[in-house]
């Protein structure tokens, strides 16, 4: 890896020097910037941009009690604040990302009316959320869906409500999707040994036939092997999609990490472990050994289709310029049709069971006015460290405590003429072998226009075993660290990027991607935190252990539908 | 004479002697591929040649001093224009390897009686085993530091060209501090420094003009006079004249000859308007040159044209362009048609128009960009603004040359629900050529021709619907779509690299 970076460009990002930086805070002094920076200091500084995740400071709120009372306390002294209202619901989501919008979208699908949800940001979309550069549509997260195979039925059917998509005449088949929706070729390809190559699967120079590639090859017969394991009684696979559905056949593997069980298998190539990592940190924000073995193998089978004789078939992929933020907006479209009420800038700071209701104590963060919901039912689309906070009483506190998070931050670049491509031409997916980084992604190649400007959107998942003080050191490095980090990733690739560059806005995500931890994924933690206290429900990515939209939108179906029995609504089960 | 400084000149003039053979070994692994053969050849090559400097300086007897400064301005010529020229012997198959081998011999030559020949002017300063270890040490110093500095710095920053200048700069800069260093040594300082000042100039100049100079190579790549050259946003415009003739390129393809593209204009042109009930309104996709429309129009009854072609600077050139506008007939100004510069496939999400006749005319899908044009979801989008009874027709590429991605492009019309016939002429320039007639059902082999064309009669019409046996369909041809471009690589795979 570092043999490579020598060779392709000036100031190579590897992961050491990232946490160099990340520790520092300097980042021009910790990635030897001195070398490239001095050339085009000029262009760099005239880069416009800022960090435009405001949601973090309220956030701390919840964390720095003591402010939220002071703040509280300071608008009911002052002139304009109002001291505080109540308010009733039937039912009362809180969190408006994939999960809490797809709890209200089976709501609305079952006619249940008088449904609220609260949203802490001013946007709804969590880390689904996209935005707009230069006139452009771009994702600030997730970006890409697998397209499902008809039984998994909750998200067949918000995909057929949404007219994303339409049902196929078999139900082991998967959905028919139109063809623009689909990633466009090229998809991806790899900047390696100062080239870009198609595909993904660093070749070294084009010597073939080498270690790397036989490692490469035993595993993925391996993977094959193991997604042949055969159903279990109740016809359910060993991986797959949701989790919650998978047969205890091969939930052994989670007793180790993806590192150790590459180095048991012999899969210790330089190329084969850069490449299997890619995978845990592009899916789970996670280095190979802070990545459960089962979560490793789950990736390369689960959001695969499986054929009718169990061999895996590529998968296909849904894209759109704005990313998943497509999808939100649709969820968010069917719930408000359905009579959803949103509320932004909403921070949910206590939940409590009341006899036969429960109760939300919440803070307008704008105005600091107070609001004391009344619900039949509440249900928490917010992550379990957010829970831990929020919730009076909580049987399932220990549970909760053992979730772990993983940061990310999401960089847009906007250059209205992209540079000059050498080799492989740009593609949908385009990678760096070595970064720290995962690449970016450019927003513009499902769009068909005359125009030659571009937003690239940029991933850096941070994969620090210490996931806390990297987090600490995220939030405090300013504008200026990013832009040198986000120019000195690529500049290898794209030597002239600085003066092409308008600008670089960055959003910080400090607990993006909940970790499958190995021995924590299956350790019974995820289901203690989804079960119910009362009339207060469960729905969140992170009971899954794995980011994935298909995994919110199962557990935002599934809470919606206890909520469902409940209330005494009949509907046919989707989850 | 200070002799510390002596070593710096073996540091530096070791670090150019590698840097030039870097040059060598990118420059012909950029241009034939295939670095590992490329790099174990020039490296080979080099040392060997180093070999043969060696013992040359057995033979030089006298005035060493001024020797070596000679040699040292002859490397900074030889090497420092080495990439100019190797970017220019490529435009020439024939010249390429002859000339890569030839300059590869002659730098490594000189190199290698640089070395010697310092280490017998500086014998008499220190005794043998010193000078050996210092001045070999510094020589490996100097490979060492340029080998780092070729791919980190140089290259990236001055791109190749540029990067051997820069080297042979740096030697001419040697040899003049040398005419310094050993003044009291050389018989006449002053016409050496002389000498060194002007290739230093030379080579600055050079380094200066690197831009226009590489864009010269341009000129040997076609085998033609360039009339006309331009870099537009999309593509590389380039019109050549031969005695009788002229040829537009785009990116380096032949996109027409003016003697023989009236076969091709009309093969693609009247099939599809003697197939449409009536006539009345065409499209044309691509075909910016103007020579598609001048076909249309030959059918009176043709009411309204609208061509539409990405780039406005080769629909400009149809227009304004003497020799374009007398071969179209000044097509582009017929105040029937109407010029949209705009991406095809957008311009079809977004027009409403209805069609009777639709003549797709793209470059061939050798890149993604234009291999979305010939995808099931553009045709799809092509078929919802035909008239029922209408029909089209698509350049289809070389159904001999590149018979799977002719067939696939017949595949692809299928898929957008459409009856297709292929069908081929002749025309010189191209060879073999390929075209689809397609409409939204069976119709029957056309034989119609307007008045005035110079290729087709009604008879010969339907020849061109009869395939030989080497462009038979074959077996297990997928259709084109966004989301693999399996054309594009058919392509490739069929006609890359010609």
């Amino acid at each position: 890896m570092r043999g490579d970076d020598a060779l392709d460009g000036c100031a190579p990002v590897g992961r050491r020097a990232l946490l160099r930086a990340a520790v520092s805070g300097g980042l021009a002094a910790a990635l030897g910037g001195a070398a490239c920076a001095p050339r085009d200091a000029r262009a760099v500084r005239r880069i416009q941009g800022a960090i435009v995740d405001r949601e973090n400071v309220s956030g701390h709120l919840l964390r720095d009690r003591a402010s939220l009372g002071a703040a509280a306390a300071g608008s009911t002294a002052g002139a304009t604040a109002s001291p505080g209202r109540s308010a009733t619901a039937r039912v009362l989501i809180v969190g408006g990302g994939a999960a809490g919008l797809s709890v209200a979208w089976r709501l609305a699908r079952a006619g249940v009316e008088g449904v609220v949800l609260l949203e802490l940001a001013d946007e709804l979309g969590g880390t689904s959320r996209g935005g707009h550069l230069a006139g452009l549509a771009h994702p600030w997260g997730a970006h890409y869906l697998p397209v499902p195979r008809a039984e998994q039925r909750a998200l067949s059917a918000l995909l057929v409500d949404a007219g994303l998509a339409r049902m196929p005449a078999s139900l082991a088949g998967r959905l028919e999707v139109d063809e623009t929706l689909l990633v466009r070729a090229p998809d991806e390809r790899l900047f390696t040994l100062g080239v870009w190559e198609d595909g993904l699967w660093p070749r070294g120079g084009g010597s073939s036939g080498d270690l790397d590639d036989a490692q490469r090859r035993r595993f993925l017969a391996l993977v094959d092997e193991l997604a042949a394991t055969p159903p279990d009684a109740r016809g359910r696979r060993a991986f797959d999609l949701p989790l919650a559905h998978t047969s205890t056949a091969q939930r052994g593997l989670d007793g180790e990490s993806a590192k150790a069980f590459a180095a048991r298998l012999g899969l210790d190539g330089p190329r084969m472990q850069w490449w299997l990592e890619y995978a845990t940190r592009d899916d789970f924000g996670a280095s190979l050994e802070d990545t459960s073995a089962y979560a490793l193998v789950h990736y390369f089978t689960g959001r695969q289709a499986v054929a009718a004789d169990g061999a895996a078939t590529t998968g296909e992929y849904m894209t759109w310029p704005e990313g998943n933020a497509r999808l939100i907006a649709e969820l968010q479209r069917l719930s408000v049709s359905g009579g959803l009420e949103v509320h932004r800038g909403q921070l949910a700071h206590r939940v409590a069971n009341d006899g036969a209701a429960a109760r939300v104590e919440a803070v307008d963060v704008a105005t600091f006015e107070r609001v004391s919901w009344r619900a039949e039912h509440v249900v928490l689309a917010t992550p379990q460290f957010v829970n831990l906070r929020t919730l009076a009483e909580d049987p399932a506190r220990d549970a909760r405590a053992t979730f772990r998070y993983g940061p990310w931050v999401v960089a847009n670049l906007d250059l209205p003429a992209p540079p000059p491509e050498f080799g492989f031409p740009r593609c949908w997916d385009n990678v760096r072998y070595g970064s720290a980084s995962l690449g970016y992604v450019d927003a513009t190649h499902q769009l068909d226009r005359a125009e030659r400007g571009a937003v690239w959107t940029w991933y850096l998942p941070v994969t620090d075993r210490d996931e806390r003080a990297a987090r600490a050191a995220l939030l405090a490095a300013p504008w200026e660290h990013w832009r040198d980090l986000v120019l000195a990733d690529l500049r290898g690739p794209h030597p002239d990027l600085a003066e092409r560059v308008r600008r670089i806005d960055v959003r910080r995500f400090g607990h993006a991607m909940v970790r499958p931890s190995p021995g924590w994924l299956w350790s019974g933690a995820r289901e203690r935190a989804a079960e119910a206290i009362g009339r207060v429900h469960f729905a969140h990515t992170d009971l899954s252990g794995m980011a994935l939209f298909e995994e919110a939108h199962w557990q935002g179906t599934r809470a919606a539908e206890e909520v469902l029995t409940a209330l005494g609504v009949e509907s046919e089960p989707l989850a | 004479m200070q002799l510390r400084l002596a070593f710096v000149v073996v540091f530096l003039i070791s670090a150019c002697g590698l840097g030039y053979q870097l040059v060598a070994g990118t420059v012909s692994s950029y241009l034939l591929g295939d670095s590992v053969t490329q790099f174990s050849f020039t490296i080979g090559l080099y040392l060997f040649a180093l070999g043969i400097g060696s013992w040359l300086t057995k033979f030089i007897e006298r005035d060493l001093v001024q020797r070596f400064i000679e040699i040292e301005l002859a490397v900074a010529v030889a090497g420092g224009l080495s990439a100019l020229c190797l970017m220019h012997a490529y435009a020439s198959d024939l010249w390429f390897r002859p000339v890569l081998v030839l300059e590869i011999l002659l730098v490594g030559t000189l190199v290698g009686i640089e070395i010697p020949l310092l280490v017998r002017i500086l014998r008499d300063e220190l005794d043998l085993r010193e000078l050996l270890a210092r001045v070999l040490a510094w020589d490996y110093v100097g490979a060492l530091v340029v080998a780092l500095a070729f791919p980190l710095v140089l290259v990236p920053r001055l791109g190749l060209v540029r990067s051997a200048l820069a080297l042979g700069l740096l030697n001419a800069a040697v040899a003049l501090w040398s005419v310094s260093l050993f003044r009291a040594r050389v018989r006449r300082p002053g016409a050496l420094a002389l000498q060194g000042a002007f290739v230093s100039l030379v080579l600055a100049t050079v380094f200066g003009q690197a831009g226009r100079l590489t864009a010269l190579a341009e000129h040997g790549f076609y085998a033609n006079e360039v009339v006309h050259a331009e870099t537009t946003p999309y593509q590389r415009v380039v019109l050549t004249r031969s005695k009788h003739d002229f040829q537009l390129f785009l990116n380096g393809a032949l996109q027409f000859s003016s003697g023989d593209e009236y076969r091709y204009h009309e093969a693609l042109v009247h099939p599809a308007m003697a197939t449409a009930a009536e006539p009345r309104r065409v499209l044309i996709l691509g075909g910016g040159d103007g020579l598609a429309v001048r076909e249309v129009l030959r059918h009176t009854d043709v009411e309204r044209v609208t061509l539409v072609d990405l780039d406005g600077a080769v629909t400009r050139l149809a227009r304004e362009f003497p020799p374009l506008v007398a071969l179209n007939a000044g097509s582009l100004s017929d105040p029937r048609v109407t010029v949209i510069n705009a991406d095809a496939m957008q311009f079809l999400a977004e027009d409403r128009g209805v069609y009777d006749v639709a003549i797709v005319d793209f470059p061939d899908p050798a890149s993604f960009s234009v291999g979305k044009l010939y995808t099931q979801t553009f045709y799809e989008r092509l078929v919802a603004r035909m008239a029922s009874d209408g029909a089209i027709a698509v350049q289809s590429t070389s159904p001999r040359q590149a018979p799977r991605s002719y067939w696939c492009i017949a595949a692809t019309l299928e898929s957008a629900g459409l009856f297709v016939r292929p069908y081929r002429c002749g025309v010189p320039s191209f060879g073999e050529w390929g075209f689809m007639l397609a409409a939204q059902r069976e119709v029957p082999v056309p034989a119609k021709v307007p008045a005035g064309t110079r290729f087709l009669d009604a008879e010969f019409m339907r020849t061109l619907f009869v395939l030989p046996r080497d462009a038979a369909r074959p077996e297990g041809i997928e259709p084109n779509r966004l989301s693999t471009q399996a054309l594009v690589r058919s392509y490739e795979a069929e006609l890359g690299g010609t």
